[in-house]
Parts: structure tokens; C-alpha cells; sequence
């Protein structure tokens, strides 16, 4: 299994780690399993169980400081899922899943505070608020008010390239700039962890181009951010990342260097296309 | 101490949030206050035609005798239960469909904290509505015992805790079910028709009135109208005093218990941004 490549011992702890040299993102033996949604034709046969759906089946994966590593595989193969645990919204069934040495399970508002999860949606925004409005709002539920929030704001447009269109509605920004707010969201408070789901889906191919550089060079060379991506366009991955993990029908596949895995990589995708 | 007064700052931003986005549709806040000028004036004719029966409707005299009075208190404190009710589960839901739970949740901001947040700017328009209603009222020609205002606050106050524990049971309904929740039909329906808001609820059978005793909004209606209305001393709301705060004390750490069993149960299920 790949991914423990530089993994090391990360007790369960709810003391952030210190150390750049430890990994930021630790997932050991991570597994989901959801109850399949009942059927009419099942409740009224209550004594049989209900049937359960594999998301995730023992994955263990790192990312340090100043790495970017890409999720790819095709739809539905859990790399959503496994976001949205590290991300705390979502509760393993078994395993541990550690944001900068916090066990996002045992202490999930402390590991969301040291992680920015980028949800490229539109709709999660409040569109008749102002951008500014908007990043405030955020801010508080980030535990930063006033002069902080406000340096903090003017700090994180600058980075994305927001700061002319701060004062404009959020619902007259163009589609490149409403997904650079989701990144300049992520990053109010500041968190060693990006987690982006699918960031560049429904991008044209220049302003793709553009999030991309600015996740890769702001983000993870100058920043240090340990990113972790979630991707099925496969050019992006290996432009982008420094390692990928493939995932499978909920399982890690392989972790390593897209070059080292381009055959495992493509052969997955050739198959996932040709299925029905 | 610095985080009750981050709390607060929190809920601060949830109104200004919210205040935002109601001013920016300006038709909507004139439209708030003109249905409450003709709800008041809509009852203003109803006591007219009553004019000549009220005075011998024993029930209405125990809160001063006028209709208008009588009715413009029951809607306008009624209109808390329906805010307690429809306020914390349509937060959740909205926020579901329109997909900002998610990107909240994934801040350090507790479920608990965005829940009662959403609720501050729906509780404010309701202190503002009923306000109003009572503003109108006097226009209109009721009186009503000023110097009853701090016991009545005390009353609202336990008005606002009682209705709030209803909210949250039914938040929990909507984490876990999305749609259909219960209470909300079940207890504005009953109180709507018992807790004498249109009507004293002494016209109803006896029986009914036993099972409309058990309503909080019963309580907070009988309260206000003696404190208002009749200027009765404080000591005449005693029971609702202790029925209404009683139902909160042990109503809240009840619902609060039952919203996280819920929230809890949705992130094992995967399904709390779900809609």
C-alpha cells in the first residue's frame, strides 16, 4: 500500500503539531461504511439488516508541509468521502484520521480550526452580501472578529487577487472570482491544511490555469500549506501535484509520483469509462 | 469570560448577516409592517361589531374586558412560538438547500452556536412585530398597564427559553429527517386552536382546557393579558411564571441532548448537509 512512504507515529493526541517535518495530514486504516437508505419494500420487513455500502476500506495516507498531493479516481470512488472526514463533517467507522495531530473524530472543531476545507460551490456563499460581507461572516465562525478579521480579509483577498472586487455583491462576481473567494474563505484562518474538493470543475481552461498556479505556487511553495486535492481530471494532477493516490472502489490503490503511476492511473480511468 | 464574549460577537454577526440580507429585498420590510397595521385594524373592526356582546363575555373580563386588547396580545406573543418553531429548523434547512451548512460546518464554529445564531435576527423582527402590534393597539384606543413592562419582559423571557426548547427538538427532526417534522404541525396547530389566541380558552370543554394547559403559549397568553391588559400584581402570574420557566429548566438540557444524538447520528450517516 502506498502512502506511508515518510508516515511516521502520530500519537492521537489534541495538541497541535509543532514540527514542520511531521506530516500535517495523517490517515491510518481509515475506513467508511454507510447503511444503505431503506427501501419501502425493507421497512416493512424492520427485522432484517439493512444492506451497507463501502466507501472507504483502510486507507493510510500522509501530506506534509509544503506538499501538494492529488486524490484521483473515478466518480464515486470515495475521495469526497475521505475530505469530508478529515474535514470532520463525516464520522469514520473505523480508523484514525489526524489534522495536524488532532484527531478529527475525537476533537472535530479544534482539527476544523487547523484546517480549511476550499468547498468550490457557489451556492455556499450568501449572494446578496458583499464579497467583504461575506469573508466577515466566515470570519467570525473562525473565532475572528474586528481589526483582526478586517487585516485578516484584506491579507487573503490580496493573496487570491480579490482585493478590487471586495465591495461587489458576491452574486456579481464572475465564476473564476466566486472560486477564488472559496480559496481566500479556506485560508481566514490561516490553517496548515487545504483540502480542495474538485476545484477547478466547471472552470474554463484559463481560469483553471490560473487557480491552479495559485494553489501550487501561493499556497504550497510559499506558504507551506499541506494540500490535499481531490481531482479526476488527470492533466491537473500531474501538473499540479507532488504525489497522487489513486483510490478505487474505496480502497488507496497506490500512492507515489503520477509518473511512477501513470500506467496504474490510466488503466483505472480506460476502465471506469468503458463500464456502462 | 473572553469566550461568553465571543459568543456574543458571534451572534452579533449572525444578525448583521441577516439584517443584511432582509434590507436588501426593501420591499419585505414594508410589507412586514403594513400586514401588521391591517391584521390590528382588520381586529379593530371585529371589536367594533363586538362592542355591545364583550362586556358580557365573563371570560374576556378577567382581562379587562375589550377584545381588540385580548387579541392583539394573543397574536403578537403568539407569533414567538411560531418564530421558536419555524426559525431554528428552517435555518437548517435553508441552510442545506442553499448549501452554506456545509461551508459553516467546516468551520470551529459548533452545530449548537450556527443553530442559535440564525435564530437572533427571526427573534429580533418578532420582538419588533409584536411591538408594532401592540403600538397599533394603543393607537387604536387600548390601554394597556405600562407600569406591568418588567414582569411582562420576565414572562417573555420565559416565553422565549419554553418555545426555544420546542425549536430545537424540532432542528433535530430536520438534521435527521430533512422534511416532515412533527412538531412543528402538531404544537402551532394545537396551540393555534387552544392556547387562546384568538379566543379565551375558557369557552373551550373542560377537558380540551386541560390538554391546552399543558401548552406553554396557554401560559405566556394568560400572563401577559392579566399583567397588560387587567394591571394584575405580579403575584396573579405566579403559576405561569413557574410553569413556563419549569418547561424550559427541564426542557432545554432535554432538546439540546436530542439535537447532538441527531447531529451526531447525520455525520455517521453522512447526510447532515443533505437535503
Amino acid at each position: 500500500m502506498g502512502g506511508t512512504a515518510g508516515r511516521r507515529r502520530v500519537s492521537t493526541v489534541t495538541s497541535p503539531v509543532t514540527s514542520l517535518d511531521l506530516p500535517r495530514v495523517v490517515v491510518r486504516d481509515l475506513s467508511k461504511t454507510f447503511r444503505a437508505r431503506r427501501s419501502l419494500a425493507s421497512l416493512l420487513r424492520p427485522w432484517r439488516p439493512r444492506a451497507k455500502i463501502c466507501a472507504l476500506s483502510n486507507v493510510d495516507l500522509t501530506v506534509s508541509a509544503g506538499e501538494l498531493v492529488a486524490l484521483v479516481g473515478p466518480n464515486g470512488a470515495g475521495k469526497t468521502t475521505l475530505l469530508k472526514i478529515l474535514a470532520a463533517l463525516v464520522r469514520p467507522t473505523a480508523g484514525t484520521a489526524l489534522i495536524d495531530g488532532i484527531d478529527v473524530a475525537r476533537c472535530p472543531a479544534a482539527a476544523r480550526a487547523r484546517m480549511g476545507y476550499v468547498l468550490i460551490d457557489d451556492r455556499s456563499f450568501f449572494w446578496r452580501l458583499t464579497a467583504r460581507d461575506n469573508l466577515r461572516f466566515f470570519s467570525a465562525l473562525q473565532g475572528i472578529f474586528g481589526g483582526a478579521a478586517v487585516a485578516r480579509i484584506r491579507e487573503v483577498v490580496s493573496l487570491v487577487g480579490l482585493s478590487a472586487e471586495i465591495d461587489r455583491p458576491f452574486m456579481d462576481l464572475s465564476s473564476g472570482q466566486r472560486q477564488r473567494m472559496s480559496i481566500a474563505r479556506g485560508l481566514l484562518a490561516d490553517p496548515p491544511v487545504l483540502l480542495f474538493d474538485e476545484a477547478t470543475r466547471s472552470l474554463d481552461p484559463g481560469r483553471a490555469m490560473r487557480l491552479r498556479r495559485i494553489i501550487r505556487e501561493v499556497l504550497v511553495e510559499s506558504n507551506q500549506k499541506a494540500v490535499l486535492f481531490a481531482t479526476h481530471d488527470l492533466d491537473e494532477a500531474k501538473t499540479m501535484a507532488d504525489r497522487v493516490g489513486l483510490i478505487v472502489e474505496g480502497r488507496l490503490a497506490a500512492v507515489g509520483s503520477y509518473s511512477s503511476l501513470e500506467t496504474e492511473i490510466e488503466s483505472v480511468f480506460a476502465s471506469a469509462e468503458a463500464e456502462p | 469570560m473572553r469566550s461568553f464574549g465571543n459568543f456574543l460577537r458571534l451572534m452579533y454577526e449572525f444578525l448583521r448577516r441577516d439584517a443584511r440580507i432582509a434590507l436588501s429585498y426593501r420591499l419585505q420590510f414594508f410589507f412586514q409592517v403594513s400586514s401588521v397595521l391591517s391584521v390590528a385594524v382588520t381586529f379593530f373592526f371585529v371589536s367594533l361589531m363586538m362592542r355591545d356582546v364583550e362586556r358580557l363575555i365573563p371570560s374576556l373580563a378577567r382581562y379587562g374586558g375589550g377584545y381588540l386588547g385580548f387579541v392583539l396580545v394573543g397574536i403578537a406573543f403568539s407569533s414567538y412560538l411560531n418564530a421558536a418553531l419555524q426559525t431554528f429548523a428552517s435555518a437548517i434547512r435553508q441552510a442545506q438547500m442553499t448549501g452554506t451548512l456545509e461551508a459553516m460546518l467546516s468551520t470551529k464554529t459548533r452545530i449548537g452556536p450556527l443553530v442559535a445564531g440564525s435564530a437572533v435576527y427571526p427573534l429580533s423582527v418578532t420582538t419588533f412585530r409584536s411591538v408594532l402590534f401592540l403600538a397599533s393597539g394603543t393607537l387604536l384606543g387600548v390601554q394597556f398597564h405600562v407600569d406591568r413592562v418588567g414582569v411582562a419582559l420576565l414572562v417573555l423571557g420565559l416565553t422565549v427559553a419554553s418555545t426555544m426548547v420546542l425549536g430545537i427538538f424540532s432542528a433535530g427532526f430536520i438534521v435527521l429527517f430533512k422534511q416532515g417534522d412533527p412538531l412543528t404541525a402538531a404544537i402551532g396547530g394545537l396551540s393555534w386552536l387552544l392556547s387562546g389566541i384568538l379566543y379565551p380558552k375558557e369557552i373551550l370543554p373542560g377537558w380540551v382546557q386541560r390538554i391546552a394547559d399543558l401548552l406553554p403559549m396557554t401560559h405566556t397568553l394568560e400572563a401577559m393579558r392579566l399583567l397588560l391588559l387587567a394591571g394584575a400584581p405580579p403575584s396573579a402570574v405566579v403559576s405561569a411564571l413557574v410553569y413556563l420557566g419549569g418547561f424550559a429548566l427541564v426542557g432545554i438540557p432535554i432538546a439540546v441532548l436530542w439535537f447532538g444524538w441527531a447531529v451526531e447520528r447525520a455525520r455517521i450517516d453522512g447526510s447532515l448537509a443533505k437535503y
